[in-house]
């Protein structure tokens, strides 16, 4: 029955998945996505009967993560620490859950707006079966792939856009899904002893999945599946004064106080073969960060997917066009974003891979990712004893070419504010933004014996992504670099294993070469050591070590760690924020009760 | 009543009460620039300090520095701007744009907030809790709302002179303006900026590998928190600010402030001779 009530809670999430897997492939993963359980379709009756109320079962986790500065700054020999405690309770019918923060000393990273304590997520869910889930409160949630809507956590970028609100969710037949939500998104520590902030606007969306498969048996008996989804959000802010001198004159800007978009998506299964597609438009949305320009926004985005035991391919393309969805026009950086664009480039794990990580540009863009991957069977020439696996991935983002109107120029905001700004065809691409070829053989070599090869071979568009160029005497503003990974993992026992890891980052621009090494002994199930050096052997010839001891029992996790970690932009799905060096001594713990 | 035409009934009614919440305001675009009442500034509108606390290795940095190339078009000599480097993660200590004084007051004023971020003659404005204000197109608003709300009470007689080298002089005259209600415990600070600085690559340039920065604070000419003074004293100060890269680009800017709350109550600036 607890399963069965899990998976009813989960249903409103999960749909989207079902609806469009192709975005969250393996190599364009998210954190949350990851986390979702995939519902299993199963014969249950739609409409149950009441159920006997069930005893509330409370539940809890704990993280916390500390560091004992060293750095010499302002926060030299001080603790600093991001404490989240989180309780639910909860039944076949209700669902109440709550979260607290401390965030007071944060760690380095966050501004003082981000500065806080308190009990910013609450929320109370309504299940009957499978027909209807109600919210009140906080939640988080996305609406097909998340170009119009998505809603999410990531702690370690420092993101919570949750809606506080309400939130209905309808399955009033089967291979139909319905949903409502409206509300107020969170920013920071904004609504202390507040249910909302007066001077921030609200998030209203709704979303209909048809899953066509449910309906036609023809579909079905054919091994296909059709589904049909399609959306619309609205956000509602208050006029501000935002003046613009033109000509001698002054004007202040008329601002649209409801912004809406819309879109529609399609997914088509054939065997092992998947087609997704996905089509979304805004209307006028000016913002700080489009300079107030008028221009509508629209994103398109087209995949293919093919697997099958041992091969597998990929292939997608994205338009994104001034598809950047906030709910307060201001803003800039990480915060208060209602949508969210994935970002088909590779989200690389090792440290000198994601260097130079690339960030999904808000202006616009035209993205291409392919993936092939195949497994030499065993006994084969190429396959060996164990067989052999390979992953070739290749990404490149352009920018759209952009046609500025007569008497427009970008380089002068007050040309730019209340007009349409420019205009984009379709298919014209700009300057490079990314380039990423990589490679990544994996073996098993023996019982006791195995490892990856990586070669990546990265083209970095620093002014776009970071706004700079490091190196004011380079000749343009990329960064080239080759990348070589070796990752290796020896069994000593059959409780412990070593593993190494040695990079090396090769590239004239910026700060140089970089060499990386890693060892990692594991002793199983409680036990993992490891020991880490990051070095910069170009320009600042800077060492960032690492030392730690890791002790994991059942659902509770310590870390207690020495070293420096070095400054630079830290991404997850496109997203990036910048991060300080930091220096001392880091205490991690994580638990569920 | 079936289950099945309950849920279709309360499929309807949710899809209907959405209809009230969402909606759409296209805007003409004939009509998106509304005519602005012009500037009632005269001789008694009161010149507000724009501190932009900036850096070179910013992204939104370029954009916040065009706002205030437009706030100077909007709101004329009513507003004197200076930009900030004083933050080491954004404008590296090795930078000729970075200075202790920038530091200083970004430690005091905006610890750890993220960059461009502007501060508005040292107020705290409605909803916020803190002085530094990060949403840069916000900041030609606030500056309408206190023009018009806060009057006039100080005004200030500087002018300053240079050795042509790296030497500036200043002679500063604080007078009162209103004549009553007016606040004690002033403080007067004497700073230097320069323009046309050129930087490391940024994007939004007009030329982006020359990056040109403008009203850099150099240095204080009367240290980091400048000094008390008594209304009607002439006040001279005088220092060597080596980091100048030409003498002919610089301005001598002077503001009056309260030494307990911070608010600047009036700022001028001057060229030097």
């Amino acid at each position: 029955m607890k399963q069965q009530i899990l998976k009813w809670g989960m249903a409103a999430i999960a749909a989207p998945l079902f609806f469009s897997p192709v975005w969250a492939n393996d190599s364009i993963p998210s954190a949350e996505l990851q986390q979702l359980p995939l519902e299993k379709k199963e014969a249950v009756s739609f409409f149950p009967r009441p159920e006997k109320w069930q005893p509330l079962k409370a539940s809890f986790s704990v993280q916390s993560d500390m560091l004992f500065s060293r750095t010499e700054d302002d926060t030299y020999n001080t603790w600093r620490g991001n404490s989240f405690i989180s309780a639910t309770l909860r039944n076949n019918y209700l669902e109440f859950g709550t979260r607290f923060e401390e965030l007071s000393a944060p760690l380095p990273g966050k501004s003082v707006e981000e500065v806080g304590r308190g009990i910013p997520h609450m929320y109370l869910t309504a299940y009957y079966g499978k027909m209807a889930e109600v919210t009140l409160g906080d939640f988080y949630d996305q609406f097909g792939s998340g170009t119009l809507f998505r809603a999410y956590e990531d702690r370690n970028l420092g993101i919570d856009n949750a809606v506080r609100g309400a939130r209905l969710t309808l399955s009033p037949y089967k291979g139909i899904t319905l949903k409502a939500l409206t509300g107020q998104q969170r920013y920071t520590f904004d609504r202390t002893f507040k249910i909302f902030n007066p001077d921030r606007g609200f998030v209203s969306g709704t979303d209909l999945n048809l899953s066509m498969e449910e309906w036609f048996s023809g579909l079905s008996a054919r091994n296909m599946s059709l589904q049909i989804g399609g959306s619309f959000v609205s956000k509602k802010e208050a006029d501000a004064d935002v003046l613009v001198s033109r000509n001698g004159e002054n004007f202040r800007l008329n601002l649209p106080q409801y912004v809406a978009a819309y879109g529609g998506r399609l997914r088509f299964g054939v065997g092992n073969f998947v087609l997704n597609g996905e089509y979304s438009y805004k209307i006028n949305d000016p913002t700080a960060i489009n300079q107030y320009i008028y221009h509508p926004g629209s994103v398109a985005m087209l995949s293919a997917s093919y697997s099958k035991s041992g091969m597998s391919f990929l292939l997608q393309a994205k338009r994104s066009e001034n598809f950047n969805f906030l709910s307060r026009r201001s803003q800039s950086g990480i915060h208060l974003h209602i949508n969210h664009l994935p970002p088909f480039t590779a989200q690389h794990t090792y440290a000198l891979a994601a260097l130079y990580p690339y960030a999904t540009q808000p202006a616009g863009e035209w993205a291409f990712q392919g993936e092939f991957r195949y497994k030499f069977g065993r006994k084969t020439a190429l396959g060996g004893k164990y067989g052999t696996g390979i992953r070739l991935n290749v990404s490149h983002v352009r920018g759209l070419k952009q046609n500025y109107l007569e008497g427009v120029d970008p380089k002068v905001s007050s040309s730019m504010y209340g007009t349409d700004g420019y205009s984009a065809p379709f298919f014209g691409m700009g300057e490079l933004y990314y380039s990423d070829i990589n490679v990544e053989i994996s073996k098993k070599v023996s019982a006791n014996y195995n490892f990856t090869f990586t070669y990546l071979h990265q083209i970095y568009n620093q002014e776009v992504v970071e706004g700079h160029v490091e190196n004011p005497l380079q000749v343009n503003p990329y960064i080239y670099s080759n990348i070589f990974i070796y990752d290796g993992t020896y069994k000593l026992s059959r409780k412990a294993s070593l593993r190494t890891e040695l990079q090396f980052l090769a590239t004239k621009h910026a700060e140089g070469n970089w060499i990386y090494g890693l060892a990692e002994l594991s002793f199983l199930p409680n036990w993992m050591l490891s020991v880490s050096d990051q070095y910069n052997m170009g320009t600042t010839k800077q060492h960032y070590y690492m030392l730690g001891a890791t002790y994991t029992h059942g659902a509770h996790r310590v870390m207690l760690s020495y070293g420096r970690t070095r400054a630079g932009m830290n991404c997850s799905g496109g997203v990036c924020r910048w991060m300080p060096q930091t220096k001392g001594i880091y205490i991690s713990y994580t638990g569920n009760f | 009543m079936s289950m099945t035409k309950r849920a279709f009934i309360l499929s309807i009614l949710s899809v209907g009460l959405l209809s009230f919440v969402t909606s759409c305001s296209k805007i003409d675009p004939n009509n998106r620039l509304l005519p602005l009442e012009k500037s009632t500034a005269n001789e008694g509108t009161r010149t507000v300090l724009l501190e932009d606390f900036t850096g070179e290795k910013c992204v939104n940095c370029p954009k916040a520095a065009k706002a205030i190339h437009d706030i100077q078009e909007i709101f004329g000599k009513n507003v004197v701007a200076v930009g900030l480097h004083g933050t080491t993660a954004f404008t590296p200590q090795g930078s000729t744009l970075f200075t202790e004084e920038a530091a200083a007051y970004y430690q005091r004023f905006a610890n750890g907030v993220g960059l461009p971020t502007g501060i508005i003659s040292r107020n705290v404005f409605s909803g916020k809790t803190t002085m530094p204000i990060n949403e840069f197109a916000t900041w030609s608003g606030l500056i309408k709302g206190l023009l018009a709300s806060k009057p006039r009470l100080f005004s200030i007689h500087a002018s300053a002179t240079s050795d042509g080298i790296d030497a500036i002089t200043s002679t500063v005259k604080v007078e009162a303006y209103a004549q009553e209600n007016l606040p004690k415990n002033l403080m007067l600070q004497v700073w230097v900026t320069e323009d046309g600085i050129t930087g490391i690559p940024q994007d939004g340039a007009e030329d982006k590998y020359n990056y040109v920065h403008n009203h850099v604070l150099r240095g204080s000419l009367n240290g980091i928190w400048g000094e008390a003074i008594t209304l009607n004293q002439e006040v001279t100060s005088q220092r060597s600010l080596e980091n100048i890269t030409d003498i002919k680009n610089c301005h001598v800017v002077a503001f009056v402030y309260d030494a307990q709350t911070m608010e600047v109550y009036e700022a001028t600036s001057v060229t030097i001779k």
